[in-house]
């Protein structure tokens, strides 16, 4: 059981002035693993373009998300009530969509 | 009878201004209130299908003026469309109706809970149900941005209206992002009107088809295709958006959070079905709704997981929810499409159901932290099994609507030869059932904590009444889903 | 000396509105000052709007008895844009209107106008209610 031990202490870290229950966890355990596996079967969606690119794509994502470990914690901390990293995210879809769609679209 | 589809807009805007004008007369007011309540649904059930020109300007084309000259009846101005149109369609008729169950049952649940009604409320979700009502029906781009403004300013207000903490800080959050997203969307509109020269929607998709050809145009129809679309994902609380249209749903009371997420739905679905008309033929339009609904779906989820609240956890799961709309337009196709529209239905009616039922947990205890919560199922079983089945039914559990629904668009995306997008539909949909089964656990069956205190004795009569009706309307539309679907499948048929 | 097109330049103003009103809604504290950048992205929209309208020695768009009509056609100014601005500008100002109220609420109950003091950030899992 030492990932979930490794979980517990990395979420008593973050959240140590918050009382923790065994539910809290075993909740974001299950957020990680259905956001690693989707992210890893939305990736195979682009086998649709060319399978090579597929393949490296899911190559550097598993990197990623190994270097990463507890992806489900760091995006419940970008995903707050703050108006300055909602305002900063709007902004920079805003930029991500209208480039993408203007120059992917030409 | 066509006359009457106006009066689907008119009357709760009437209805809207008669209580405010009689606040503080509680009687009256709740009158009022239910009267057109039960109203609304019967008013669209007796309207025939058809368009309604304002003013009573018809196209040219369809006056049938004798002895026009050649350069008027050859030019593109013949089958302009000078008037604001409302279109009813089989598809405005399903939503609107549903629309007006929600509204009912959440006035019902609203009246009965509280003991003075508000004025101001009431009045605001009536304008609210105006507003949303004609942006389904309407056919032009600024009459829809204009209400989709009004249903902006009507959403911050239901969440000033309510009692719970940090509920003015939301509100100005959102209105702050709302200045952002709203102005975009309008400046796209707006480069459809420059190059188009209409704000109409048939007439700007009939320029569009041809103007595309052009490289130059093309890359216009691009830009305003792209700030229109980040319009679209701010009107209905995707990506990146979600996090403040969850934190709005869950700052609300449960009855107007119930309103609120019909009124987002109803946005989304009124926008995409634009977005469709308009850009259905881009090669873009596919890849970006199936990406969009994947990371709605996979962060609403993940989000709901981790709440300890539990009406933000039932706002993430709504937002969650909204991707699998997405993902029946991505897919394209009548049947995938049709299968989207039936789950935006069905979502609407689930996510109802449960801010309603769990609204009653808030009720009796004023708290909706699971933490300081349990044992409740001693306290009413009754409503603790029906929101146990409410939860059944947005995971998608047979025979309830949820599971029709999800079973079509799976369908949709194995015919469509994307297996991988039916993988992450089942796999959100078991992580939806987790949810659920984690929350009644920490709600009902865990043993109840000793400090919990409850402020009201008994679960008010109207929000068991309210959950039942429609527990039953989620079941019937599980067995015999082809009331919903085969108004919404003929009507894609003419816009395909 | 060059006189650039006079519907350009309005274009260019309103491009630079939108992009200062964006910078100001990210980057500025007071949230006032932050409330007008954002009026400005509505402005610049607005601006856009009125812009289209624009028909270089244009005329009034209402066809008086005896004008050719295929000259009116070519130039007339495009009378819907004012239609429309008019709404949009209502709609703003209410929304504004709407935004400064509840700041004024906020101010009464923290005293401050700083954007990180009166929506400061308060963490889901804990410390609600």
């Amino acid at each position: 059981m030492s990932f979930y031990d490794d979980f517990l202490n990395y979420f008593k870290d973050k959240f140590s002035k918050n009382q923790i229950t065994n539910e809290n966890v075993s909740g974001s355990i299950a957020a990680e693993l259905i956001i690693i596996s989707s992210t890893l079967i939305t990736a195979l969606l682009l086998r649709h373009i060319s399978i090579v690119l597929t393949a490296v794509v899911i190559l550097v994502l598993l990197v990623l998300i190994l270097s990463n470990l507890p992806i489900s914690i760091k995006l419940f901390q970008e995903q707050d009530d703050s108006i300055e990293k909602m305002l900063f995210y709007a902004v920079v879809s805003l930029g991500v969509i209208v480039s993408i769609f203007y120059w992917g679209g030409l | 009878m066509n006359e009457l589809i106006p009066l689907i807009v008119i009357i709760p805007i009437i209805a809207a201004l008669l209580l405010n004008l009689f606040a503080g007369k509680n009687k009256i007011i709740k009158a009022i209130a239910f009267i057109v309540g039960i109203g609304m649904p019967i008013l669209t059930l007796i309207t025939g299908y058809g368009l309604h020109y304002f003013g009573g300007h018809q196209p040219l084309a369809s006056s049938n003026i004798a002895g026009l000259p050649s350069y008027i009846t050859n030019s593109t101005l013949y089958n302009l469309h000078p008037a604001i149109t409302y279109s009813y369609t089989p598809l405005a008729k399903v939503f609107i109706f549903a629309l007006g169950i929600v509204v009912f049952l959440s006035l019902l649940t609203y009246l009965n809970s509280e003991n003075k009604s508000s004025g101001p409320f009431l009045f605001m979700v009536f304008m609210g149900t105006a507003s949303v009502s004609a942006l389904i029906l309407s056919d032009d781009l600024f009459n829809m941005y204009v209400f989709f403004e009004i249903a902006a300013l009507i959403q911050t207000g239901i969440i000033i209206a309510s009692s719970a903490k940090d509920n003015y800080e939301t509100a100005l959050k959102y209105m702050i992002l709302s200045s952002i997203g709203g102005p975009i969307l309008l400046l796209g509109i707006t480069i459809l009107l420059a190059i188009c020269g209409s704000v109409n929607i048939t007439d700007i998709s009939l320029a569009v088809s041809t103007l595309v050809q052009t490289p130059i145009s093309r890359g216009v129809l691009l830009f305003a295709f792209s700030l229109i679309f980040f319009g679209w994902l701010y009107a209905s609380g995707l990506p990146p958006f979600h996090v403040i249209k969850s934190s709005v749903y869950s700052k609300a009371e449960p009855y107007g959070a119930c309103i609120l997420q019909a009124m987002s739905l109803i946005s989304l679905i009124a926008f995409v079905i634009v977005i469709f008309r308009i850009f259905g033929d881009f090669d873009l339009f596919k890849g970006a709704m199936i990406l969009i609904s994947i990371i709605a779906m996979v962060l609403g989820v993940s989000m709901a997981v981790v709440q300890t609240d539990f009406r933000r956890m039932i706002a993430y799961l709504s937002v969650g929810e909204l991707g699998f709309v997405g993902l029946g337009f991505g897919l394209g196709g009548k049947f995938a499409i049709t299968a989207g529209l039936f789950q935006g239905v069905n979502e609407m009616l689930v996510t109802t159901l449960l801010f309603i039922g769990l609204g009653s947990v808030v009720y009796l205890t004023n708290t909706s932290d699971t933490r300081k919560l349990g044992g409740l199922i001693g306290k009413n079983t009754m409503m603790a099994i029906m929101i146990l089945l409410g939860g059944f039914a947005m995971a998608g559990v047979p025979p309830f609507n949820g599971f029709r629904s999800k079973l079509m668009i799976v369908e949709a995306a194995l015919t469509s030869g994307y297996p991988e997008l039916a993988v992450i539909i089942v796999l959100i949909s078991i992580a939806t059932f987790i949810v659920f089964v984690k929350s009644f656990y920490t709600i009902f069956l865990k043993p109840q904590p000793n400090d919990l205190k409850f402020v009201k004795e008994s679960i008010p009569k109207s929000m068991i009444f309210a959950v039942a009706v429609l527990l039953i309307i989620c079941l019937i539309l599980g067995l015999y889903p082809g009331i919903v679907t085969n108004p919404i499948s003929q009507c894609i048929g003419g816009l395909l | 000396m060059i006189l650039l097109d006079m519907q350009l330049l309005t274009l260019f103003t309103a491009g630079a509105l939108i992009i200062i009103g964006i910078f100001a809604a990210i980057y500025i504290d007071n949230i006032i000052k932050k409330i007008i950048g954002l009026s400005f992205i509505e402005e610049g929209v607005n601006l856009f709007i009125i812009s289209l309208g624009f028909n270089k020695g244009g005329v009034v768009p209402i066809l008086m008895p005896g004008m050719n009509t295929n000259w009116f056609v070519t130039n007339s100014a495009y009378p819907l844009p004012q239609a429309l601005v008019l709404t949009s500008i209502v709609i703003g100002a209410s929304t504004f209107a709407i935004m400064l109220a509840i700041v004024m609420v906020l101010y009464k109950k923290y005293g401050s106008l700083s954007t990180r003091e009166i929506l400061k950030h308060k963490s889901d899992m804990g410390d609600e209610q």
